[in-house]
């Protein structure tokens, strides 16, 4: 039986854009969150804050952590002792946290989430100690009320301020039994606990492993969406009491729920939703989850996979292009050098990103579509003088994905808003003819009349003549889409995408309107009668008959051929009004149309916090006649 | 772009002529057969204005002075006009036996001109060999007409012999083409034309057997309402359709 060929669907069969991130890129991504941001994940007291030797699990945070002096533990208030006006020192750890998407094989799951892994399903495994921080017996009982050696002077501020009355209550139901306050509840600053915080110089630790199956969905408005995980089951295996158990499991859930995995999913859904992104405002597109798929996002392949589709693209683009793009680019107070870099790792991608074809046409077509032109001089041509006006945008044609990797952009209308030609023409002076008065024999002339002119000197003219409405012009090229990677220079790296013409770029004038002719005619007709204007009409008459009227003046005097269309054609050409189009179309195309900072900032700077940042440790693209591939890694 | 047209007024509106007021529409020109030094003094307007002095010599005895003489010297009247109370000595010049002298009005220049060239003595001046308000048999004059109308040339010889002759300039309503000059003698009977006809800017070329004064003058212009006939004619070919294709590359890049 002969082998089946089997030929990948494209990434884009069921949406416009599709996106993935790899479990081991999250795991990176996780990484990366805990060492930059660890206050994110170790709760504890002041005291524990003040020396995180006592913490259980050591922290491992990034250097530039402690250069920021950035806190390593969200300070949390010490535990009340029941029926004592103590509390105690503790703190709270998540530690090695991992992700593992269907199929399972990063996280062993504990039998009691039913191993294994179900499909559409992930696992996720943080690692969970907890500390209290109990004085000894012996230092108590010897120091009645005096804990306070060691302590912060947040303690001691608490410890000096007075304890309010307790009084008994009644419990709810029976009106016995519950100790509640009854002097006044104050809140914020002054609602400060009468308590008095025990010292100790260890803590007494526990570390449990947690685990958790969740499944994911995108949530949000069309536009703001963003991937949601959601916890489904938890199990924290060698914790053995189950109410014990049990009141972990659901406080781990909700803190899973509410406070880390949404954080994940903002992180996951700014690489998702936030590649397709513009940069720099030139525009907008908008997009939605694809409901064309059983599962958005769908989790399979050790991947997290999101199907989108566009709604609207509007691109406004209004491009100084004054700047290179070449070679070289930057933003304001800096520059980047494009460089190339290739990937260090084999196997799956991180990132995957893919646009369909028709989605691409969609949002190159816009881009090209946004492109104006404008340019303005003047020049000679021959005797001439030439003054030009122009200014054009592209319109319709189409943009299609070759399979050899090219970007083919056919048939684009350049349409001339304005293209204005000022020519400036010199008269003869018109002049009596000179003639010979007495001859040299068989030697020329010993004397002359000369000429008598009646024109101090050669009189100018100019003939202004807009051809914008008159032109059909068409370009066509293609372009090679190529990945740089930008060694900044006073700005962050940078990761761009940029098309690279493949010249030469194909203009075709289509036609000039025969009317332009005619129209020409008119305009150096009524121009030669305005400069003659102020010469009385016999005078007129015999500028016309010396320089043989009109025709003649156009194709003798002025030496412009029969065919002036053809002639205007040939002006436009030579003064270089085409090869500034061109100039400024090779330089708007190959402008930076994708640009990703590395590394890349998931969790801005907060305060005196230090942003999360992740390395992009390669992007690489594609493209075939289907879809454009977008692929990355995130570096470790 | 945007220089301002300079017309000259002379060539619209010298329309009569007369040698003893020489324009720039004029050329006149006298051969000096006999050698000797000669002084002349330019009139404008009825008053001598400046003073030169033509030096005529045989070419061999030129030859043996050191150098050749021209066989003819252009006399700008204009411009002696304007040198006069400068100081500086009269303008000499040097001219070979037979040469010819040529008094020219610069173009642009209103008119007013005359010129008398006498003998130089060794007691002063001699007698008069050149008078521009008479010209003579060693003169020609040539003038150019150029506005449109009917002419009246008189012609006066030896002081009191006039006769007259019609000129008429035809008007411009066709494409000229160039013609060569008409000449006319003046004999000692008067102008040997009753009646000519010249198309405008065409040259009049005169010689003389007798002292004779010409003149020139408009005596009907011809002025026609214009007639726009020069309308261009479409010259693109009909339904044709340019199609060019360029194979352009940016500037400072290379095609593969």
């Amino acid at each position: 039986m002969p082998a089946q060929l089997i030929v990948p669907l494209p990434f884009t069969s069921n949406s416009d854009i599709y996106a993935a991130i790899q479990d081991a890129g999250i795991n990176r991504v996780v990484k990366h969150v805990m060492r930059q941001r660890p206050s994110l994940f170790n709760y504890g007291t002041a005291l524990v804050a003040e020396d995180i030797q006592l913490l259980c699990s050591p922290i491992e945070a990034d250097p530039r952590v402690l250069a920021a002096d950035n806190p390593l533990v969200t300070v949390i208030d010490p535990l009340p002792v029941i029926g004592t006006s103590y509390a105690m020192n503790y703190a709270i750890q998540l530690t090695n946290g991992q992700i593992d998407f269907f199929p399972s094989n990063i996280i062993a799951l504990p039998p009691d989430l039913n191993p294994p892994l179900p499909a559409q399903e992930l696992a996720v495994h943080f690692g969970f100690c907890a500390g209290l921080g109990c004085p000894s017996y012996r230092t108590r009982r010897s120091y009645p009320g005096g804990f306070l050696g060691t302590q912060t002077t947040k303690m001691v501020s608490r410890r000096t301020m007075a304890l309010p009355s307790v009084a008994t209550s009644p419990l709810r139901g029976t009106g016995l039994g519950q100790r509640v306050p009854t002097g006044p509840i104050n809140v914020g600053q002054t609602q400060l606990p009468p308590l008095t915080v025990l010292p100790t110089n260890e803590l007494d630790c526990v570390c449990l492993d947690l685990y958790a199956t969740a499944g994911c969905s995108i949530v949000g408005m069309v536009g703001s969406e963003s991937i949601r995980p959601e916890v489904l089951g938890i199990d924290i295996p060698e914790l053995a009491p189950p109410g014990i158990d049990k009141a972990l499991e659901c406080y781990a859930l909700v803190a899973l729920n509410d406070g880390i995995l949404p954080t994940v999913g903002n992180s996951i859904s700014t690489i998702a939703f936030g590649l397709i992104n513009l940069p720099g405002g030139l525009g907008d597109i908008q997009v939605s989850a694809s409901t064309s798929v059983p599962n958005n996002p769908a989790i399979q392949d050790d991947q997290m996979e999101t199907f989108i589709n566009v709604n609207k693209i509007d691109i406004n683009l209004n491009l100084n292009l004054g700047g290179g793009g070449v070679g070289s680019s930057g933003g304001s107070g800096g520059s980047i050098t494009r460089t190339t870099r290739n990937r260090t790792r084999s196997g799956t991608f991180d990132l995957t990103a893919a646009v369909s074809g028709a989605t691409f046409e969609k949002i190159f077509g816009a881009f090209i579509r946004g492109f104006k032109f404008s340019s303005s001089g003047n020049t000679t041509f021959g005797p001439i003088y030439v003054g030009y006006d122009v200014a054009a945008h592209l319109e319709s044609g189409s943009v299609q994905l070759n399979s050899n990797g090219s970007i083919e952009v056919k048939d684009v209308v350049v349409r001339w808003d304005t293209l204005k030609l000022t020519l400036g023409f010199s008269l003869p002076k018109v002049c009596t003819p000179s003639f010979c008065l007495i001859p040299v024999p068989f030697d020329g002339c010993l004397v002359d009349v000369p000429a008598e002119c009646l024109f101090g000197g050669n009189p100018d003219f100019a003939v202004s003549i807009d051809l914008g409405g008159f032109i059909d012009s068409k370009v066509t090229f293609t372009g090679i889409p190529r990945v740089f990677y930008g060694v900044g220079s006073g700005v962050p790296n940078q990761w761009q995408i940029a098309v690279e013409p493949d010249l030469p770029i194909l203009l075709d004038i289509v036609d000039i309107a025969d009317t332009v002719g005619d129209l020409f005619n008119t305009l150096v007709t009524n121009s030669i009668d305005a400069l003659i204007s102020g010469l009385p009409g016999w005078a007129q008459d015999l500028v016309n008959a010396v320089l043989g009227g009109v025709d003649d003046i156009i194709r003798t005097v002025l030496g412009i051929p029969d065919d002036i269309v053809e002639w205007l054609g040939e002006i436009i050409s030579n003064i270089g009004i085409w090869q500034d189009l061109i100039d400024a179309l090779a330089q708007y195309i190959s402008i930076t149309i994708f640009e990703l900072d590395d590394p890349l900032t998931i969790l801005p700077a907060q305060n005196s916090l230090i942003p999360v940042q992740i390395p992009v440790q390669f992007i690489g693209i594609s493209v075939d006649s289907s879809e454009l591939v977008l692929q990355g890694d995130i570096g470790d | 772009m945007g220089m301002k047209t300079r017309i000259n007024r002379n060539f619209i509106t010298q329309t009569n002529h007369d040698n003893a007021s020489l324009t720039s529409m004029t050329t006149l020109v006298h051969r000096f057969p006999e050698s000797g030094d000669y002084r002349g003094v330019v009139h404008f307007k009825g008053s001598p204005v400046s003073a030169f002095r033509i030096g005529v010599a045989d070419p061999a005895s030129a030859a043996v002075g050191g150098g050749a003489t021209p066989t003819k010297v252009e006399v700008n009247l204009g411009a002696l006009h304007l040198a006069r109370g400068t100081g500086s000595e009269e303008s000499r010049y040097q001219l070979e036996t037979g040469g010819y002298a040529v008094f020219r009005v610069p173009a642009g220049t209103g008119g007013g001109y005359a010129v008398e060239i006498h003998r130089s003595t060794d007691t002063g001046e001699g007698r008069k060999v050149f008078d521009s308000r008479e010209l003579n048999v060693d003169d020609i004059l040539a003038l150019v007409m150029v506005r449109p109308g009917a002419y009246a040339i008189e012609c006066t010889t030896d002081g009191s012999r006039k006769t007259k002759a019609e000129l008429t300039v035809t008007y411009p309503d066709r494409a000229l083409k160039p013609v060569d000059p008409v000449k006319l003698k003046c004999g000692k009977e008067g102008i040997q034309s009753d009646s000519l006809k010249v198309q405008p800017m065409q040259g009049l070329v005169f010689s003389f057997e007798a002292p004779t004064r010409i003149k020139i003058e408009l005596t009907a212009p011809d002025d026609r309402p214009r007639v726009f006939t020069n309308k261009p004619t479409p010259r693109a070919h009909a339904g044709k359709r340019l199609t060019h294709r360029y194979l352009m590359v940016p500037r400072g890049a290379k095609s593969k």
